[in-house]
C-alpha cells in the first residue's frame, strides 16, 4: 500500500475507530522499519535447515517410506515369531478316543429315543434328558395329528418379558433372597 | 532455479509490511506482531518451492500470514490481553498524560473488540481495515464471494463500532 493510500480504506469506520487503528499501524509501522527485521528474519532462516519440514525428527519426504518400513519390519518380525510354529496335528488315535468319549454321554445318546415310555426305563438316562425327550416325542405327535405344538391360550397366558426385564426380575428375586438370608436368624417371620 | 528462487524472496520480502499490518491487527501488541510476521515468512520461504502459480505470491503469502495469526489466536485464547508495549507512541498528543491515557484505554478497547469478533468476522476486518486489502483481494485470500466478504466486514464494523461507543 502506498503512502498516499494510507488509511483510505478506513473511511467506512466512524472516526474514533478509524483514528485509532491509524495511530497503532503508524506507530507499528515507523517501529517495524526502524528495526531490523530482514537481518533476524536472513538469521532465523539460515539457522533452520533450508527446505526441509520436520515430522518427528525426520524430514517430510522421509515419513511416508518411513511408515511403511515400518509396518513391513512389524510383519515379517510376526511371520518370524508366529508363522514358524506350526501346531502339532492331532494324533488319529486322540480323535477316536474323543469321539467315543462324546458318544457315550448319555443325555446326547438319549435324546434320538422317540418314545418317552421307552425313554424312562432307560437306566443312563439324565432326568433333563427325559424331559426333553418327552417333549420331543409330544411335539412329534401334535405335528403327526396335524395340531399345533402350543397351545394357543397357554401362549397368551405367558407373558413376554425382554431381556432387560428378565433381568430385572432375576436381580429383583436374588437380592430378595440375599436380604432374607442376612435376617434369616434374627427374626421368625422370615 | 536458483536465480529464481532469490527473485522469489525478494518478491514475498517487499510484501513484508503488508503482512507486518496483518499480524499486527490480529496480535495483541507490536511485539507479537512481529514475532508473528517472522513466522508467517519462515513458513513462506519454506513453502516457497511448492507454489504453483508464481503470479498469485502476495495473495498465497497473506493466506499463510492469515493461518499463522489464527494459530497465534487459537494459542493465545485463554490468556488475558496484554498491552505492554502496544500503545502507539505518537498517539493524539502525545505531550499531555491525559491524551496518552485515553489512546491507550481506546486501543485496549479497541483490541478487546476486535478478539471478541467471531472468527470469520475477524479475519475479514482485520485483513481490510488493518492490511488494507481490496474486497477482491479479501475474496481470493479467504475463498469467498465478494458479496460474502461485504456482508461479513459490514457485520464486523458494526459490532466494532457499537463496542467503541458504548464504553
Amino acid at each position: 500500500m502506498n503512502e498516499s493510500d494510507a488509511g483510505k480504506h478506513l473511511q467506512n469506520l466512524p472516526e474514533n475507530v478509524r483514528l485509532v487503528i491509524q495511530h497503532e499501524t503508524e506507530d507499528g509501522l515507523r517501529r517495524f522499519r526502524a528495526g531490523n527485521f530482514d537481518s533476524r528474519l536472513e538469521s532465523f532462516r539460515r539457522s533452520r535447515p533450508e527446505g526441509k519440514r520436520f515430522f518427528f525428527g525426520l524430514p517430510k519426504w522421509t515419513w511416508i517410506p518411513a511408515v511403511g518400513f515400518t509396518i513391513a519390519a512389524i510383519l515379517v518380525i510376526t511371520d518370524i515369531l508366529w508363522f514358524g510354529r506350526t501346531r502339532p496335528a492331532f494324533p488319529p488315535a486322540e480323535i477316536g478316543r474323543i469321539d467315543a468319549a462324546l458318544s457315550s454321554l448319555p443325555g446326547f445318546r438319549t435324546l434320538s429315543i422317540p418314545d418317552p415310555a421307552e425313554a424312562a426305563t432307560k437306566e443312563d438316562l439324565y432326568p433333563s434328558a427325559v424331559v426333553v425327550s418327552r417333549a420331543l416325542a409330544i411335539a412329534a405327535r401334535n405335528v403327526a395329528a396335524g395340531r399345533e405344538t402350543i397351545v394357543p391360550q397357554a401362549r397368551k397366558l405367558v407373558p413376554r418379558y425382554s431381556l432387560e426385564q428378565k433381568m430385572k426380575i432375576l436381580f429383583g428375586d436374588k437380592t430378595i433372597e440375599q436380604a432374607l438370608l442376612l435376617f434369616k436368624d434374627k427374626f421368625k417371620e422370615v | 532455479m536458483i536465480a529464481s528462487g532469490v527473485g522469489r524472496i525478494h518478491e514475498l520480502m517487499s510484501y513484508k509490511e503488508d503482512v507486518f499490518r496483518i499480524c499486527l491487527g490480529f496480535s495483541r501488541n507490536y511485539a507479537d506482531a512481529e514475532d508473528l510476521c517472522q513466522d508467517a515468512f519462515l513458513k513462506a520461504f519454506a513453502r516457497a518451492g511448492d507454489l504453483r502459480q508464481p503470479g498469485s505470491l502476495r495473495i498465497w503469502l497473506l493466506r499463510i500470514a492469515r493461518t499463522t495469526c489464527l494459530d497465534h489466536s487459537r494459542r493465545m485464547r485463554r490468556n488475558p490481553i496484554d498491552l505492554a508495549g502496544a500503545v502507539p507512541d505518537t498517539a493524539a498528543d502525545p505531550h499531555t498524560p491525559e491524551a496518552v491515557s485515553e489512546a491507550k484505554e481506546s486501543l485496549r478497547r479497541l483490541k478487546e473488540a476486535v478478539h471478541s469478533l467471531p472468527k470469520k468476522q475477524r479475519e475479514v476486518f482485520v485483513l481490510r481495515e488493518y492490511g488494507g486489502l481490496s474486497y477482491e483481494d479479501l475474496a481470493r485470500v479467504l475463498n469467498l464471494r465478494p458479496g460474502t466478504v461485504m456482508s461479513r466486514l459490514n457485520r464486523a464494523r458494526r459490532a466494532i463500532t457499537a463496542v467503541m461507543k458504548e464504553e
